[in-house]
């Protein structure tokens, strides 16, 4: 799992697709008014900016626009990076919560019109687990909650695209794990969005629950359980003046991106009760080095050099939860030596 | 609130390592929040890598450097349902918002001097709940909004020392230069602080059966703002416009009624200040405020203790619900 919640809900399994009550409650709030409240907010929050003169935020081609500006550039063809940056928590029930490894990791994403006026969203990204003292990339990190010394399974995500419409899209298969039913139909795509006098904000989240691709009788060192708890969190700040400026193919975000995910499989937590909490800023930048410190560049440069690039075409490769896609890449660790 | 504790005690006054070796560490090198770099950091107003520069700037963030000028610092979001190999569920929203202004002591030291309220949504309405149906429970309980008068704090050139929550919090950390994990990225400064908190309950489960989480609080929050490279550097702008998110990991809210069941709250909002209050409220929102809790619009005349944890609050207001 790691970065693919993420991606699910990027991709809208997301917002309002999922039968998640609380996602349909969202669904059902930003099908009505962009100012009425919504599973990702609350009431109020009003201004000229959510009407227009460019966007109308009400509408389901207004949000397809917006996202598309935020996540990509529609001057089609042309790159733009995202980027986020923060840490990874351990929860354990009646515990003090505890940090445990930084997380950095950027993506390169591109834009293409198909005729029909769909939105390809092309993108390749990487997460890189790092010493949350230090930045440096972690080769091996040692599980002060085990006392044991693991190897960090960092994530890239070649490809992952999906489609930016005016309705929500269907759920993907997650490899056929998710089988919660699609919606009865396409939501128009609204996102719950708030004027803050001259920000506009703009959160979304998806809660998931879902057959875990590690089960505990194949991978018993890396299996959280039977079943995946996940949730993903993104909360987007815009500057209005962006948003209604027809001649910006691209707005900056800025924001903070927070997800409850079972322990990373590399951790080798087992069953062991807690989840982990991320906490990481996002943005937008044309600049990796505004951001990152040089022993990550230098890792993803060295390591991951084709992520600095977006994929230049629209690829039928499946889109796999990370769980899956750990299920598929890694083998299961031995059983912990005796002490 | 665990939000005041933190914002009091806060940011890495507590033993939480990650917290402690960041702002041990200079604001340049590597913190828990990532790299904190960048030419903003070191001036011209405010030297970020410095205690002083600071207090300077949180206070600004906090409230307002021309003294006794009020402020309003708001946040608005909801309330999720953690339970163990469940689904997260949205409960309910939350909003509200503080008015606070600044006094500075002959020492230098600030205080910042602070009411609060905090109302709970109806997620689908907006509006305000006065009465919430438990879905775990299927039962509709009474909400107890937050409301805390007053909340105070000094902001220093050093970590403050922990507040004692009632005599609660026994720990007792080294005082550490106020430096906060400032990242500069571009035009913009994000700084994130958080904080763990593990303590006794005031809500003790043989006296508070149904509100009490267990013997002890399991508590973290985690405040993620962003400024304007150009603000913080404008001394003419004696407070700072900022926006972000606060998020929190807390027990079940007393009111809730879920006694020791598995699983906790996490709150995730925007927050932000500079703005005026009907910039980002609804009108039935503030009108409620006005109506039950008028004297939130306005920060306390002077500065007062002691300052309690919601939770003390709670212990001391409320009744213990009579058996289900």
């Amino acid at each position: 799992m790691m970065l693919t919640s993420r991606r699910e809900l990027l991709s809208f399994a997301s917002v309002g697709a999922a039968s998640a009550a609380t996602l349909a409650l969202g669904a059902c709030a930003t099908t009505s008014r962009a100012t009425a409240p919504a599973a990702g907010g609350s009431k109020g929050g009003k201004g000229p900016a959510i009407e227009g003169p460019y966007l109308d935020l009400r509408t389901g081609k207004g949000n397809q626009m917006a996202y598309a500006r935020i996540q990509g550039d529609t001057d089609w063809g042309k790159q733009k990076y995202f980027w986020f940056k923060g840490y990874v928590n351990a929860v354990q029930p009646g515990k003090r919560i505890v940090d445990l490894v930084g997380a950095q990791g950027f993506g390169a994403i591109r834009l293409l019109q198909r005729p029909d006026g769909a939105i390809e969203r092309l993108c390749r990204e990487i997460i890189l687990y790092t010493n949350i003292r230090s930045g440096e990339v972690l080769t091996e990190w040692r599980n002060s909650i085990t006392g044991e010394t693991v190897k960090p399974v960092h994530v890239d995500n070649d490809p992952f695209n999906y489609l930016i419409e005016d309705a929500f899209p269907l759920p993907p298969s997650f490899g056929g794990l998710n089988r919660e039913g699609p919606p009865p139909k396409r939501p128009p795509f609204i996102l719950p969005w708030y004027q803050h006098g001259d920000w506009l904000e703009m959160e979304i989240h998806i809660h998931l629950s879902y057959p875990n691709a590690l089960q505990p009788d194949k991978w018993p060192r890396e299996s959280s359980g039977p079943t995946a708890q996940v949730s993903e969190y993104f909360a987007h700040h815009v500057r209005a003046a962006d948003m209604q400026n027809p001649k910006l193919t691209t707005v900056d975000y800025r924001g903070t991106w927070n997800r409850v995910t079972p322990w990373l499989p590399w951790m080798l937590m087992g069953q062991a009760p807690g989840f982990c909490l991320y906490n990481c800023f996002m943005g937008t930048t044309r600049n990796l080095d505004e951001i990152f410190g040089r022993p990550v560049l230098d890792y993803a440069e060295k390591h991951y050099a084709k992520y600095f690039n977006a994929p230049e075409a629209w690829s039928g490769e499946p889109s796999l939860s990370s769980l899956e896609h750990y299920a598929r890449t890694q083998q299961p660790a031995p059983p912990k030596a005796p002490q | 609130m665990q939000r005041r504790e933190f914002l009091a005690a806060g940011v890495g006054a507590f033993g939480a390592a990650a917290l402690a070796s960041a702002t041990l560490a200079r604001a340049d090198t590597a913190a828990v929040a990532g790299t904190g770099r960048g030419a903003a950091l070191a001036g011209p107003y405010l030297d970020l890598r410095t205690g002083r520069g600071n207090q300077l700037a949180f206070a600004r963030i906090q409230g307002d450097l021309d003294f006794g000028r009020q402020k309003y610092g708001w946040y608005k979001g909801y309330v999720t349902a953690v339970r163990p190999d469940r689904k997260i569920d949205d409960l309910f929203g939350f909003e509200g918002f503080g008015a606070v202004k600044l006094e500075q002591l002959p020492d230098g030291r600030i205080r910042r001097i602070l009411r609060e309220v905090g109302l709970y949504t109806d997620l689908k309405s907006g509006e305000v709940l006065e009465e919430w149906r438990n879905p775990y429970l299927g039962e509709t309980v009474r909400v107890v909004p937050v409301a805390n008068d007053p909340f105070n704090f000094l902001i220093e050139e050093y970590f403050p020392e922990p507040p004692r929550f009632g005599g609660q919090n026994q720990e007792k950390p080294p005082r550490v230069p106020f430096i906060l994990p400032w990242q500069q990225r571009g035009d913009r400064l994000d700084m994130e602080v958080h904080i763990h908190l593990l303590y006794p309950n005031a809500l003790q489960p043989d006296r508070w059966p149904r509100e009490s989480s267990g013997a002890m609080v399991q508590a973290s929050e985690f405040f993620a703002h962003h400024v304007r490279v150009a603000d913080m550097q404008n001394p003419k702008l004696t407070q700072l416009p900022f926006h972000g998110v606060w998020n929190r990991v807390t027990p079940w809210l007393p009111w809730m009624l879920m006694g020791q069941a598995p699983g906790h709250c996490q709150y995730a909002c925007f927050m932000g200040s500079g703005e005026a209050l009907d910039e980002v409220f609804s009108r039935p929102l503030l009108d409620y405020i006005e109506k039950h809790f008028p004297k939130y619009l306005r920060a306390p005349d002077h500065w007062s203790e002691p300052s309690l944890s919601s939770l003390e609050n709670y212990a001391r207001e409320q009744k213990p619900a009579p058996a289900r």
